[in-house]
């Protein structure tokens, strides 16, 4: 290393000094408050998840009834029902696939 | 349970690393307490801003207590949280694309020296010529000078291709004989 280098690095080497106390009570801070939002964001998360699944889960219920009336024999309404929510699936994660593409 | 703060002062690093990794607050404070002045100084000289780095630093804290769990060898805390650190940095500027507001006045360097003093002139010349650099050059020759990284590391810290901060510091350290007028230049 050349003296330049080497004055260069001595200039920049700090004095120790004595912690900062309000720099690690604005650290500890900005953890609680992380801490908080996550809490938050993981609640909402659930609730969706859970809207959607009661949602889903009535509907499935509602198609399936309609599907029975019109076919009374279960037989061949099971082939239409599954037909149904295979289409409904491809539609509900369509958008995911086209995001990550 | 939690061991308390003033515990937490006698205990090594390494040890400190482990307690936090078990979700241990006070322990990641006694962390921040020990590495805030090394860590916000190596910002501070890297985005030229001390605003900007004190920012960049907490998020570098925060950053380090979500994925502490993560690090593998408590003894390289320090590294680790450097590497940390200057991923938030990169990742800043990439938001800004502008890059950082160099310490733009002579004025406000100025109200931060603390004497009239020759080694207070010179840290002075020091920063007001490591502004002129690109974030970039800067970054790397802060690493390379002021922490004393070989490339490699520096490669492995930032993330910049080996080619990149050789030319980097090479352009840089030129720059700076230049401002500081080195009579070798």
């Amino acid at each position: 290393m050349h003296e330049f280098e080497r004055q260069l690095a001595r200039a920049m080497r700090d004095e120790p000094r004595a912690p900062d106390e309000d720099f690690v009570r604005d650290v500890a801070r900005a953890i609680d408050a992380d801490g908080r939002a996550r809490v938050v964001k993981l609640a909402i998360v659930t609730f969706i998840a859970i809207d959607l699944a009661i949602v889903f889960g009535l509907g499935l219920a509602l198609s399936w009834k309609s599907v029975t009336v019109i076919w009374p024999s279960s037989l061949t309404a099971l082939p239409l029902a599954m037909t149904s929510i295979a289409l409904l699936s491809a539609m509900l994660l369509a958008p995911f696939a086209r995001t990550r593409a | 349970m939690s061991i308390d703060a003033a515990t937490a002062r006698k205990l090594s690093e390494s040890t400190l690393v482990l307690a936090a990794q078990l979700r241990d607050r006070v322990a990641f404070a006694e962390l921040v307490r020990r590495r805030e002045h090394w860590l916000r100084a190596l910002l501070r000289r890297v985005c030229g801003n001390a605003q900007q780095a004190d920012d960049l630093a907490q998020d570098a804290f925060l950053r380090a207590w979500q994925s502490i769990a993560n690090l593998r060898e408590p003894a390289a805390f320090a590294g680790w949280l450097r590497r940390l650190a200057m991923h938030v940095f990169i990742d800043a500027r990439r938001l800004k694309q502008t890059g950082f507001d160099p310490p733009a006045t002579l004025d406000s360097l100025a109200s931060d020296a603390p004497s009239p003093s020759r080694a207070a002139q010179a840290q002075f010349d020091l920063e007001r010529a490591l502004a002129q650099l690109s974030d970039t050059e800067r970054l790397c020759i802060v690493l390379n000078l002021g922490e004393g990284l070989s490339h490699g590391e520096i490669e492995h810290a930032t993330g910049f291709p080996l080619g990149t901060i050789k030319s980097h510091i090479l352009r840089g350290t030129m720059k700076l004989r230049r401002t500081l007028g080195d009579d070798d230049a």
